[in-house]
């Protein structure tokens, strides 16, 4: 059914908010997602909590739908990471509905949690440069794949303490080299078809995710399998940088099982457990196995 | 050196039972094995009147045993009969697992039943009639035995009647003990069953002393009732759910054996989102139990291949996914399945084809189970004589009932919870434990 022009002004209200936050403040995407849908538990009228749910819903579907259409905003990226960092926020709210009877204690708390889970996300790219860089050690040589700010983020700050080079795929490549060119660091663009050619040449794998799956594997760009099943048979350690509200409740069990729309061109492929080493989340360094322990706790 | 050589006796089975007296090996082996009262005999002569004299002796004790019903075991001596009361089973037909899967107990031709006729008069016609089903083999699979014996145990418990001045909880409690024991002697009971009695035991012991009969009967009731829906009907609905979405048009699924409750309602559920698909039904001897589970898809009007277990590599070249049954899910994320389940899945994991198994977590066992010897249940060896087995070779059989997968060829558990990584059974048993896990619809 068509929105009200009430909630219709609510509805481009939030996606402004949600866009700002994306192009002015570069946030990631799920974060500003959930910035957004704070936005809109502020500004509800609603009076009890099923309406207040039903609110978030209708912001999630809204930021969605408008994303999607919107090609510049996501960065050529897919509506998965927005998906899962909206589902957490929806999880967040859930919960705080059980504990709570009354409804303005409710709306209290779950604006106060609302708020930390916002500034904790905002916070994760830094916690996770923290975890991750003593794992580029001085001298080595990383790929990178993508152009993941996560990954960045690591590499930024291991630059701080430590000299390294890094070999980056072409389909991002010179927009990742002019970000490292800032780092001092040298950087290499190859072609794609050339991963397996330099992969003895280097020390590590760093990737970024899109969204990382209830066994623990990721789905990324497209390639990413491909210089993960190399690395494996050469011995080279996988890492992936992950915010953990880029958890998302799927379970592809083969390629076909992504939300792809263009099947003959996809934009993301699934990398299995098996060839990732390490996880670098704001929850910790995880191995896969762990990652769907922690999923377990996070949605129970 | 009077008693006879008990190891001797029955390390052969086959053989006639050896009266007390003599030891069995005794005479081959030449050396007399009489009691050290006697002298020994010095002369060669004298030594053969010896084991003349046995050997006679021996003949006349056989004859007498046959004579008077070959019931009695050599080590209760010839003098003593069995103890008053207590049947004894016949020697001749009962094997003694030995070798690898001696740890194991042996399989049992004859039920509970004629063994003891005496307990049948103490034991409840619903728990009566469900252990002759259990030992024919009529009520089979995990979900069903446990269904059924929550069903048998809330007849018993409507008849149930505290005697006087005992605590409710005790006596009813065991009570629960003594039915599913009794069915444990008709066939070694299931993780499932296993499962069931012990929250069915847990109800008994949260009881108050104040407790009267009518409420505990109810809170017993109540508690079989939610126990059947919550986690066996509701959990496998879910389940069944959760792996259909996995199933698209155009795939072709493997399943072994009978399938089990919930990859039938699997297959019915992806029938009913009008997905179309193909099943190949892989099946192994004895129990060719995958024949019914063919009547049940024709049921359906769904496609159906039948091929043997030494076709697997054959059929699973063209597999989209295998959907396999269990008894249980072990922590380690191992699962125990019908025999043959884990040789599919190994085939199916060398040729990276996901093989799901299908597990409501009320199956999930605490315990790690690395093969398949360290525990298992040992069928009917005859069942494994085929019609032209030549007729001079006896070999002796072994009838393993179940195997254990291994967690590296499972790809994912479907649980009531979603889909579970092996690694990860560990993590939801101990949040079904904590009771923080709810199932997610």
């Amino acid at each position: 059914s068509p929105p009200s022009p009430m909630e219709a002004s609510g509805d481009s209200a939030m996606f402004e908010e949600f866009s700002g936050l994306v192009t002015k403040e570069d946030l990631a995407i799920p974060v500003a997602a959930i910035e957004a849908l704070l936005g809109v538990i502020k500004r509800s009228k609603a009076a009890t909590m099923h309406g207040l749910d039903e609110e978030l819903r209708r912001g999630r579907d809204v930021l969605v739908a408008a994303s999607a259409k919107e090609e510049g905003l996501l960065r050529g990226r897919t509506t998965m990471s927005l998906v899962s960092g909206c589902e957490l926020m929806m999880r967040h709210a859930t919960r705080t509905f059980l504990e709570f009877s009354d409804f303005d204690e409710c709306k209290r708390a779950l604006l106060v949690r609302g708020e930390a889970f916002a500034r904790q996300s905002r916070a994760s790219r830094d916690r996770i440069a923290e975890l991750a860089h003593p794992f580029i050690r001085d001298g080595s040589r990383v790929l990178v794949h993508g152009r993941s700010r996560v990954a960045l983020a690591v590499l930024a700050r291991a630059a701080q303490s430590k000299r390294f080079s890094v070999v980056a795929t072409e389909s991002d490549g010179a927009a990742v080299a002019a970000d490292l060119r800032d780092l001092g660091l040298p950087v290499d663009i190859i072609a794609d078809a050339a991963v397996a050619y330099f992969m003895e040449t280097v020390d590590c794998v760093l990737l970024g995710a899109e969204g990382v799956v209830e066994n623990g594997g990721v789905v990324n760009k497209i390639g990413t399998l491909v210089v993960a099943v190399c690395a494996k048979s050469l011995d080279k350690p996988v890492y992936v940088a992950a915010e953990a509200f880029k958890f998302a409740r799927i379970f592809p069990l083969k390629q076909r099982d992504l939300p792809v729309t263009d099947t003959l061109r996809p934009p993301i492929d699934y990398t299995p457990p098996a060839y990732i080493s390490l996880l670098f989340t704001n929850l910790g360094v995880l191995t896969p196995a762990a990652v769907s322990d922690e999923l377990i706790r996070l949605y129970q | 050196r009077g008693r006879p050589d008990r190891r001797k006796a029955m390390a052969q089975p086959a053989s006639e039972a050896t009266p007390g007296g003599a030891a069995g090996g005794g005479e081959a082996q030449g050396v007399p094995g009489k009691g050290g009262a006697s002298k020994k005999p010095t002369t060669k002569a004298e030594r053969r009147a010896l084991q003349e004299k046995q050997r006679a002796a021996k003949a006349a004790a056989r004859g007498e045993a046959v004579g008077g019903g070959g019931e009695k075991k050599a080590k209760e001596g010839s003098a003593k009969g069995p103890p008053p009361g207590k049947a004894v089973p016949e020697k001749k037909s009962v094997p003694v697992s030995s070798g690898i899967v001696g740890h194991l107990p042996p399989f049992a031709r004859q039920s509970m039943l004629t063994r003891c006729p005496r307990i049948s008069s103490e034991v409840h016609p619903a728990i009566l009639s469900l252990g002759l089903r259990y030992a024919s083999g009529e009520v089979d699979g995990a979900n069903m035995r446990c269904a059924a014996m929550l069903a048998a145990f809330k007849a018993a418990i409507a008849d149930y009647r505290c005697p006087p001045d005992v605590a409710v909880s005790r006596d009813l409690d065991k009570k629960l003990k003594s039915m599913f024991q009794f069915l444990v002697e008709c066939r070694p009971h299931s993780v499932s069953m296993g499962a069931a009695i012990k929250h069915l035991r847990a109800v008994v012991a949260r009881l108050g002393p104040e407790t009267t009969e009518d409420e505990a009967k109810a809170a017993v009731v109540d508690a079989v009732e939610t126990f059947t829906h919550q986690r066996l009907a509701l959990s496998g609905r879910l389940v069944a759910d959760r792996g259909a979405e996995k199933i698209r048009d155009g795939d072709v699924v493997l399943t072994f054996g009978a399938g089990g409750d919930a990859v039938r309602q699997l297959f019915a559920a992806a029938r009913r989102d009008d997905k179309r698909f193909r099943v190949v039904v892989v099946d192994a001897r004895p129990a060719l139990a995958g024949r019914a589970l063919l009547s049940f898809l024709r049921g359906l009007d769904l496609e159906a291949t039948y091929v043997l277990l030494n076709a697997v590599a054959y059929a699973v070249r063209e597999a989209t996914t295998v959907f396999v049954g269990a008894e249980a899910v072990y922590s380690n994320g191992a699962a125990l399945a019908d025999a043959g389940t884990a040789a599919l899945a190994l085939v199916a994991a060398t040729h990276n084809v996901p093989v799901l198994v299908c597990c409501e977590t009320y199956k999930f066992h605490a315990k790690v189970q690395l093969d398949s010897l360290s525990w298992n249940e040992l069928g009917d060896p005859d069942h494994l004589r085929a019609d032209d087995d030549p007729p001079d070779l006896d070999p002796s059989r072994l009838h393993l009932r179940f195997d254990v997968t291994p967690d590296k060829y499972i790809t994912a558990v479907i649980t009531e919870h979603g889909l579970v990584p092996p690694s990860a059974c560990a993590a939801l048993l101990r949040e079904l434990e904590l009771g923080t896990a709810q199932p997610d619809p």
